[in-house]
């Protein structure tokens, strides 16, 4: 550790500026051109230092804050998106100039403006709600999804740079939440953004991987699916019920087992996200019966196979003459067949509803219903309500969600589960002040959002803030007048995000008004909007405002003061 | 003293450091730059420059243009009776260039600095060093073209502390670089681009669109060289045109026919829409790789011919929501930064206290295996050594083990490219290292990649256990040695070469040729009139008279057909 700062002749625990210097400095002594060693030794060691000096700094930001951050902060996957403040020159009103400094007369044309027009952001603003209301409804049309989509693209190729990496991430991640509504999209996004090109390498969003490997694994899908060969009928029986008994285990042929475990492995291997379609017990059913063929039993069955199924069969058609007594195993698909053969007690449908609620998606129809038998008998009590909203949010049913939830407050008022997930339906349902009841369930528990994060379900990422200032009819900034320009700030509001929104993955916007000095700070600001509510936007972007910094805005060359400059910043979870 | 060299895809230009500044070199002609393109007359003897591009459309057989696309590759062009490699009719433009300087500076040169495109890999970087050594250039160093734009930028802006980024839409090739500039050092923190765009594809447009229009009449000649050649200089004329006024007309002439397409600066936007989505990507990759957002950049500063498009330039400020900057030549940066490393390369004292660090622009790495799922071995897996955007020069090793029990050899493929499969990128060599039999993972095997200041790469395998060591300057199947290139450079010197006093005339005259050919009728008595009397005057070899005839004829053919572009 200590060579490294030898090399820069520095003491320990420099600054970045001070590296900096003592590196130009070295390398007018060590350059590349004919010193190829010496050059990568000092190299090495200005990025170390750089990196320890922005860790210091880091941890020096950490220290600053409550502990509250520093659970943000250590939660390193939480990664904020740097907010992108968009200076709007006619909603700010310069301070008076200087009455001494008359514009001239006959002042210059102002440069025709080569920044889009405003117009153009909204277009991309439009298409992209456009295109996330298209992707959360029950059962959209392919061909809407297509034109929405062409019409981002072609929003997006209007408008800036900065917009449109933006927006690449911020698609993957609606892609990866709206699956499987968005597969028909991802041919057409994963051509647009070279997503699959292997020259991109780690550029390209983290949620566009999963995309890749989701599209692969629907074409492969859909072959397997139309196929008539052996995989085809591995596939079937992975899809299919799982029947698991012994019975069962020695009738399967061995090389239907087989085939079981290669297409299992293959989708293990190369498609994980299949996994996710299919029943947990069914696969749990036929590992097991994949494991228990490696055993010695197993082996055995292979050899005598014809004459054990014989005598299985015989055995457990006498079995089932005297007892009755098959034997049932602790599936889901078990229980239920148990409850209904021994008209079991609400007890067990309420077991078999909570548990629905958790697994993969296309357990959740059949939770429903049995969340439904619990409830016939009385069962509220045991959170079925709460698991029947839990099972139809994740169906996407809000309305009902909504209403299972209310059920589920009448009868315990203290479930934060059910508090949070109320607010999520109605916020989901098209309603932003559901972030009420949100901010209130993390308010008590912080973790309360943690499950429906799992499941994917979160708050649909938020709009700019339309304020009425930026609707009003524009006035031209005076001849000679330049606005503000950002100059940092970003990191001070990706610091300030508030921890329950983080947790909730909840993003937000605010508009801000501040004063901004000839000297580049932000003043006097206020809060005029904040959305959602409660969950201390507003309050984080007033704290990050000490730490924003400007170029002043200009009139006729000199810097001056700008009374009131309306600062949208945005929040959001990546 | 040290040349610096812009070898672009249509133009090349020579820049020297002198008295604390770097200019340009004017070639025989008078002009800075001198076209990329070789002939052989019918004597075989050899034209370079703007004799030569004047006979792409009367020629097409005895003549070579746009040969840099091919640069490392062993793809032959026929010119006549012989052969040549890429890297052969390169050297013939150098050899011309060198001349050029030698006159202008009235000392031999025997050493230079040579630009090649920031995404040329080891075997087009060799290749062109190769043509080089066959000019009879000792080639100091190969810069980057963006780099050296920069550099030509940088080089007025040192006392700043800033951040900008060099769009270089050149002929063939589209880079981009952001650098930054404190304490005076220059350093370039990323590099990109798309090797297969550059000013070509827009006349291709254009092409394409008159295919698509007299297609029918032209079905029979359809793969006729002549016709294409024609076809593509009428293009680019067209496109030239367009980037100064509204509409253009698109004409030529073809077995004594003439076509016309009309096309207006909207149509060429709108036809340009594919090429114009495409300049984006790098832009925005190399934003990431730098860490750097749009809003920090002081600067946007356009290099390349391609850059004068109007339609380029409005790409480029709806990117940026600014105007990019102005402040460089885009057809002299390039040539102008070479010389500013010269400079620097001959430790000018005006330079001293500048310094520049460069990039590696692509992930370097070897293959390997993986032990996957269910214990099934996965073969071809990239596993990168020097990662893209590494500062230059670099070393990095990395440590790889035996895969089976009993494992007698290592074989390191080696590669270029960003896939994490090896079978999409470009393989550089492959090199075969003895071990001791052992049980799997037993024997370690270490490589060190070393990616020096040129962009050549070094890779050495050692097995620590047996201190057996394998060494490789990249690893050709067709390395060429010395004795080799020595041959191929007597063979090229040995070719009759057209003095370079000469020139003037011989570009008028392949010039009057042409416009013969593209002409009909009337006007064609009238340019077949005044051939005739040139070659009357050239034949009575006063020199004086023959100057002014030139003029004259020059002027006229102005007067027929616009001023002559480069």
């Amino acid at each position: 550790m200590s060579s490294i700062w030898t090399t820069l002749g520095l003491a320990p625990g420099a600054d970045r500026t001070a590296i900096r210097r003592a590196y130009t400095e070295r390398l007018k002594q060590t350059n590349p051109e004919d010193d190829a060693a010496g050059f990568q030794a000092l190299r090495e060691a200005y990025e170390q230092a750089l990196r320890l000096a922005d860790f210091a700094q880091y941890d020096q930001a950490r220290d600053a804050h409550t502990p509250f951050q520093e659970a943000a902060l250590e939660d390193a996957w939480v990664e904020t998106r740097a907010p992108q403040p968009v200076f709007e020159a006619a909603t700010s009103t310069p301070a008076a100039p200087q009455a001494d400094e008359p514009p001239p007369p006959d002042h210059p044309a102002p440069p025709p403006t080569a920044v889009p027009a405003t117009h153009e952001r909204d277009d991309l603003g439009r298409a992209r709600l456009r295109l996330e209301v298209l992707l959360h409804a029950e059962a959209p049309l392919p061909a809407d999804l297509e034109a929405a989509l062409d019409a981002l693209f072609a929003a997006e190729r209007r408008g800036l740079l900065s917009a449109s990496h933006e927006t690449e991430h911020w698609l993957a991640d609606l892609l990866a939440r709206t699956q499987p509504n968005s597969d028909p999209l991802l041919p057409a996004v994963l051509e647009h953004y070279g997503w699959e090109r292997p020259d991109l390498g780690a550029d390209i969003p983290y949620a566009a991987h999963w995309l890749v490997e989701r599209r692969g694994a629907t074409l492969w899908r859909s072959w397997v699916e139309r196929t008539s060969d052996d995989s085809h009928k591995a596939w079937r029986l992975l899809t299919g019920r799982a029947k698991d008994t012994a019975l069962w285990r020695i009738l399967r042929g061995q090389d239907q087992v087989d085939r079981v475990a290669q297409v299992l492995g293959r989708v293990r291997d190369d498609y994980p996200s299949l996994e996710d379609d299919l029943d947990p017990d069914v696969v749990d059913t036929w590992e097991r019966h994949i494991a228990w063929r490696r055993t010695g039993v197993g082996k055995l069955s292979r050899f005598g196979v014809l004459v054990a199924r014989w005598l299985v069969i015989v055995a457990c058609i006498s079995l089932l003459k005297f007892g009755g007594g098959v034997a049932f195993g602790d599936s889901p698909a078990d229980m239920r067949r148990r409850a209904t053969l021994e008209g079991a007690n609400s007890a067990t449908w309420a077991d078999l509803c909570r548990r629905g609620a958790q697994r993969s998606t296309s357990d959740l129809e059949q939770a429903v219903r049995d969340c439904d038998t619990a409830l016939r008998s009385d069962a509220e009590t045991l959170g079925v309500s709460e698991s029947r909203g839990v099972a139809n949010l994740r169906l996407g049913r809000h309305a009902e969600a909504r209403a299972d939830f209310d059920r589920a407050l009448q009868a315990n008022r203290d479930s934060v589960r059910a508090r949070y997930g109320r607010g999520l339906a109605i916020w989901l349902g098209g309603d932003p002040s559901g972030a009420k009841d949100m901010a209130a369930a993390m308010a008590v528990s912080p973790g309360a959002a943690d499950e429906f994060t799992r499941y994917g379900l979160r708050p649909p990422a938020s709009e700019r803030p339309r304020s009425d200032a930026t609707h009003a009819p524009r006035q031209a900034p005076p001849p000679g007048y330049a606005a503000p320009q950002w100059v940092e700030g970003g990191d001070a509001i990706s610091d300030a995000f508030p921890e329950t929104a983080l947790r909730a993955e909840v993003s937000g916007t605010v508009l801000l008004n501040c004063r901004v000095t000839v000297d580049g700070t932000a003043t006097n600001c206020a809060v005029l909007e904040e959305t959602p509510a409660g969950f201390g936007f507003g309050e984080a972007a007033l704290q990050a405002s000490s730490r924003f910094r400007f170029k002043p805005a200009t009139y006729q060359g000199r810097p001056i003061e700008v009374a009131q400059l309306k600062i949208p910043i945005r929040f959001e979870v990546r | 003293m040290i040349i610096g060299i812009d070898l672009g895809t249509t133009n090349c230009a020579v820049g020297v450091w002198r008295d604390g500044r770097a200019e340009l070199i004017p070639n025989s002609l008078g002009h800075t730059l001198t076209p990329s393109a070789v002939s052989l007359d019918d004597t075989g003897a050899v034209l370079v420059g703007l004799p030569a591009r004047e006979r792409q459309s009367t020629h097409p057989d005895h003549t070579a243009t746009a040969f840099k696309r091919y640069m490392g590759s062993r793809r032959v062009t026929r010119l006549g009776k012989r052969d040549f490699l890429p890297e052969e009719l390169s050297a013939l433009v150098l050899e011309r260039l060198r001349a050029d300087a030698e006159a202008y500076l009235g000392e031999p040169v025997t050493e230079a600095v040579i630009t090649v495109p920031a995404y040329f890999n080891d075997k087009q970087r060799k290749a062109t060093r190769r043509a080089g050594q066959l000019a009879g250039l000792k080639v100091e160093r190969l810069l980057n073209e963006p780099t050296a734009a920069a550099l030509a930028y940088g080089i007025h802006e040192l006392a700043d502390e800033s951040r900008f980024l060099v769009f270089d839409l050149g002929g063939g090739t589209f880079d981009v670089s952001i650098l930054e500039i404190f304490g005076g050092v220059i350093e370039v923190r990323a590099s990109t681009g798309d090797n297969r765009l550059g000013g070509e594809d827009f006349n291709d447009l254009l092409v394409e669109a008159a295919f698509a229009k007299f297609g029918q009449e032209w079905r029979k000649d359809g793969h006729d060289e002549g016709l294409r050649q024609r076809v593509r200089v009428a293009a680019e004329k067209a496109r030239r045109l367009l980037s100064e006024q509204g509409e253009a007309t698109l004409s030529l002439v073809w077995k004594d026919r003439a076509y016309e397409l009309p096309v207006t600066a909207e149509d060429f936007e709108r036809m340009a829409e594919p090429l114009l989505a495409r300049l984006r990507e790098p832009v925005l990759r190399s934003l990431r790789d730098s860490g750097a957002q749009a809003e920090s950049l002081k600067e946007v500063v356009l290099v390349g011919g391609a850059t004068r498009m109007p339609v380029v330039r409005r790409a480029v400020t709806r990117m940026f929501g600014r105007f990019p900057a102005n402040a460089v030549h885009p057809d002299e940066a390039v040539a102008l930064g070479a010389a500013v490393q010269a400079g620097l390369k001959a430790r000018d004292h005006a330079l001293k206290e500048v310094v520049l660090t460069d990039v590696c622009p692509y992930t370097l790495g070897v293959e390997t295996s993986e032990h996957g799922a269910a214990g099934a071995i996965r073969t071809g897996v990239f596993s990168p050594i020097i990662e893209r955007n590494t500062v230059i020069p670099a070393s990095r090793v990395q440590s790889y083990s035996t895969m089976q029990d009993g494992q007698r050899k290592v074989v390191v493929g080696v590669y270029q490219g960003e896939s994490r499969q090896v079978k999409d990128n470009v393989k550089l060599g492959e090199l075969e290292v003895p071990v001791p039999a052992a049980k799997a993972g037993e024997i370690q095997v270490d490589c060190r990649f070393t990616y020096d200041i040129n962009g050549l790469l070094e890779v050495e395998v050692h097995v620590p256990r047996t201190g057996e060591r394998r060494e490789l300057v990249v690893i050709e199947e067709d390395e060429v040695r010395p004795e080799e290139v020595e041959r191929r450079r007597a063979a090229l010197a040995a070719l009759k070469v057209h003095p370079r006093d000469t020139d003037a005339n011989r570009a008028a005259l392949a010039r009057a040729n042409r416009c013969y050919e593209d002409n009909l009728a009337e006007t064609r008595d009238y340019v077949g009139a005044l051939i005739a009397r040139f070659e009357t005057v050239l034949d009575r070899q006063d020199p004086r008279t023959v100057e002014a005839e030139r003029e004259a004829l020059l002027g006229a053919l102005d007067e027929l057909e616009g001023r002559t572009w480069l």
